[in-house]
């Protein structure tokens, strides 16, 4: 296990006093909380900073820790050959290995601060309880998995396989990697974001402890044609300048096939054309597909276009910005 | 392969599974309802509660930042409530750009 300098990690000077390690951890646990931080590595950051506080705000632990890292500091000076006093300042890099002993000494530290269960210091740690007749009970691990679907997929019921893994105990008390492979229907009009249970599904209990539960979080997959907002789609429906003008009607997809739409005339862009019931299913409300005008002109226009455009330009009064004068 | 149809009644719970799940007492629960941060679908006293799967996660999320951060109870809700708002805000962003990119080709 790396050596962490856990004052680093903290951000504070080694002679930092109890009310500053604390004032510290409050601000990074602020910033790094999984359930607060968009950080990436949110949660690895948050485990630290806990960590740290943990080992740093216990007087009998920051002494022993203090103790191993003055070593790790000589150990590395050595290495080094650097003849300089320690620094007196957090270390920029607040991991650093390359010293076996260091590293071993400092997992055995780990070890006795968070027990076995270290990386110790996380969140939604197992609960321990004991059942009636005295031997530890404790529930399986619950496993979060994230689910992509295809809008397409979302319509009816669907039938996906899943595979993960979960830790489990053999008789010998060695945790071992159980591979599992599920079929699951997914029922129809499920929504980005929305979580599936799968009760019992998780990691095998310990003693009488309940097997954990599986939560499959809903992604769903961005289509390349359609924006998804609540059960609502929303098409770009791109026309010529003279489909906008004189109207026409035109097929677009949709997740159930082909439709044809009418375009009224003298149709402007960015108008929103609405199909009801082409949306998206859901357990109450059918969606509705908003098919949005964009008027394109052709890349470029042969002699005889450009003609028309000039005749049409002379003829007509029309000035789009009108509401700039005066 | 093992294949699973999902319950209605698997992503419904009552009071004791969802402490059980979440690993807190009846009487934490019974603070978290009193601030509305666990609302039951359906039932009128702890016995005949019923929650969604989203309001367990809410509850393991709001014993979480209760815990680690050590905030009182009555501040829990509008911590919540701002961090959804964010993330719906983050959601609307998201879809605008989205939007915006399949309109403008940029």
């Amino acid at each position: 296990m790396k050596f962490k300098d856990y004052y680093a990690v903290l951000g504070i000077v080694p002679e930092a006093d109890d009310k500053a390690v604390k004032v510290a951890y409050k601000k990074l646990a602020r910033q790094f909380h999984p359930d607060v931080s968009k950080h990436t590595d949110a949660e690895e950051r948050f485990k630290e900073i806990g960590e740290a506080y943990e080992v740093l705000h216990n007087q009998e632990e920051r002494a022993r820790y203090d103790a191993l890292r003055q070593q790790h500091l000589n150990r590395t000076r050595q290495h080094t050959g650097d003849s300089a006093s320690g620094p007196k300042t957090a270390q920029p890099h607040y991991q650093s290995s390359n010293d076996p002993q260091t590293e071993q000494e400092f997992a055995d530290f780990i070890q006795s601060i968070f027990g076995e269960a270290q990386h110790g210091f996380g969140r939604d740690q197992p609960h321990h309880t004991h059942g009636h007749d005295g031997q530890p009970s404790q529930k399986g691990q619950d496993v979060d998995i994230e689910f992509p679907l295809f809008l397409e997929e979302t319509l009816v019921e669907t039938l996906k396989s899943i595979e993960f893994t979960v830790p489990q105990r053999d008789p010998r008390g060695r945790v071992l990697a159980l591979k599992k492979s599920l079929n699951v229907k997914i029922p129809a009009g499920v929504v980005d974001g929305e979580r599936i249970r799968l009760k019992g599904q998780g990691a095998p209990g310990i003693g009488q402890g309940a097997d954990g539960d599986v939560y499959l979080q809903i992604r769903l997959v961005p289509h390349p044609v359609f924006a998804v907002d609540g059960h609502n789609l929303s098409i770009v429906v791109p026309i010529a300048p003279w489909e906008a003008a004189l109207g026409c009607k035109i097929n677009i997809p949709t997740l159930q096939g082909q439709v044809k739409i009418s375009v009224a005339p003298n149709s402007q862009t960015g108008q929103r054309l609405r199909l009801k019931g082409k949306g998206l299913v859901s357990k109450k409300v059918q969606g509705d597909l908003y098919a949005v005008l964009k008027i394109v002109n052709p890349p470029s226009n042969d002699a005889a276009s450009t003609k028309l455009w000039e005749a049409l330009a002379e003829q007509n009064t029309f000035d789009p910005r009108s509401n700039w004068s005066n | 392969m093992l294949q699973i149809d999902v319950k209605l009644q698997d992503n419904l719970l009552d009071s004791y599974e969802l402490c059980q799940c979440s690993e807190i007492t009846e009487l934490i629960l019974l603070e978290l309802v009193e601030h509305s941060i666990a609302i039951p679908l359906r039932g009128h006293e702890i016995h005949t509660w019923l929650f969604s799967v989203a309001t367990l996660m809410q509850v393991k999320k709001a014993t979480r930042i209760q815990r680690d951060l050590a905030v009182d109870w009555p501040a829990l809700p509008i911590i919540l409530q701002l961090i959804e708002e964010r993330d719906v805000l983050a959601q609307q962003k998201r879809l605008l750009e989205e939007q915006l990119d399949k309109f403008i080709q940029r």
